[in-house]
């Protein structure tokens, strides 16, 4: 290959070559790091005053399910007397219902709320979450996010659901699939308080209009 | 452009591709590797220049708008993604390396034509005030 734009793909797969498969495969999780970040934003959109907490050597994004949640940085939301902590990789359980514990991505939740053993009650203390995936949508991912759904805040799965939870649960994806849209019409149609949001990568107009229509 | 010869390029992708990569795009496209590139081969590096972009060189576009973010609005030059109790990549070091993918990515695809199509951004969503 020797014209211009061969020298370009040359260039481009030298410089990918030199990045270690495994390098690569840690920081696809950049994008539950990179969706903390919108989420934040969509909060001070909103008015909230965003704090990062917790990062006195560098803000330490917590992107696997274990560990104490308190090891690592967070953000803090803050509104009159409302305060909110966003944070990433944090389990949740609805302790009236008894259900599964599930690790969620992103939580909002209110301060203080995460138990001694490391569990916020999805009933008292969660205010909504996101599950991030750096994909294309696909039906299955959808059926596992009304799960986790039914599990934490199953009301949510109502109609009219929106009054209640105000802030919408999201599945958030970093590319588009055909049954999302549909998908997220029919939640939007039945005012239930959940969302999917496709598309949200760098250079897209789909990240503004998240922190703008989320809630 | 009409001088790429589109085949050609494709194949030059494929010898670095793994196995699942070729095909989820085939998944993608509904038809197979060979087929495609024989009947509709710009398609298929469309196809598989949008899966580069989104499994490898996107991670580190979001390293990159995150490093900027952190730093502009937050005054934090330092981050690293934990994924153990005992393990923290330090992304934050990583910033050269990923400009050196990014860039060029964007080179490759303005030098294939598809520039307009493969647009890098220089807005900052969170600049916008509310």
């Amino acid at each position: 290959m020797s014209s211009s734009y061969q020298a370009a793909i040359d260039t481009f797969l030298r410089s990918l070559g030199s990045t270690h498969v495994t390098i690569l495969n840690m920081i696809w999780k950049a994008f539950m790091a990179y969706s903390l970040c919108i989420v934040a934003e969509a909060f001070r959109r909103k008015g909230y005053t965003i704090t990062p907490m917790n990062h006195p050597s560098g803000f330490r994004f917590k992107c696997f399910p274990r560990g104490n949640p308190d090891d690592y940085s967070y953000f803090m939301a803050s509104r009159s007397e409302e305060h909110l902590e966003i944070r990433l990789s944090v389990d949740s359980q609805n302790l009236k219902w008894k259900s599964i514990k599930l690790n969620l991505d992103i939580v909002v939740i209110r301060q203080d709320s995460i138990s001694a053993d490391n569990v916020v009650d999805s009933e008292k203390d969660l205010i909504t979450f996101a599950e991030c995936k750096n994909m294309r949508g696909f039906p299955e991912l959808v059926a596992t996010f009304e799960g986790m759904i039914y599990e934490l805040q199953r009301t949510r799965l109502y109609k009219n659901s929106i009054n209640r939870f105000t802030i919408p649960a999201c599945l958030l994806l970093s590319e588009s699939g055909h049954s999302i849209l549909y998908v997220d019409n029919r939640y939007q149609s039945k005012n239930r308080s959940m969302r999917i949001f496709d598309l949200l990568q760098p250079g897209n107009q789909k990240i503004q209009n998240f922190v703008q229509t989320w809630f | 452009m009409s001088n790429i010869d589109f085949a050609k390029v494709c194949m030059r992708f494929r010898e670095k591709l793994s196995v699942t990569f070729i095909e989820r795009i085939e998944r993608r496209l509904g038809e197979s590797w060979e087929k495609v590139l024989e009947e509709k081969p710009k398609d298929l590096l469309v196809a598989v220049l949008q899966d580069i972009r989104l499994y490898y060189v996107n991670p580190y576009e979001m390293i990159l708008e995150m490093s900027e973010l952190l730093k502009q609005t937050y005054g934090i030059s330092c981050f690293s993604l934990s994924f153990s109790e005992r393990y923290d990549f330090p992304i934050s070091e990583k910033i050269e390396e990923a400009s050196k993918i990014v860039n060029s990515f964007y080179e490759m695809t303005e030098s294939l034509g598809f520039g307009q199509m493969f647009m890098r951004s220089t807005r900052r969503w969170w600049k916008y005030e509310f």
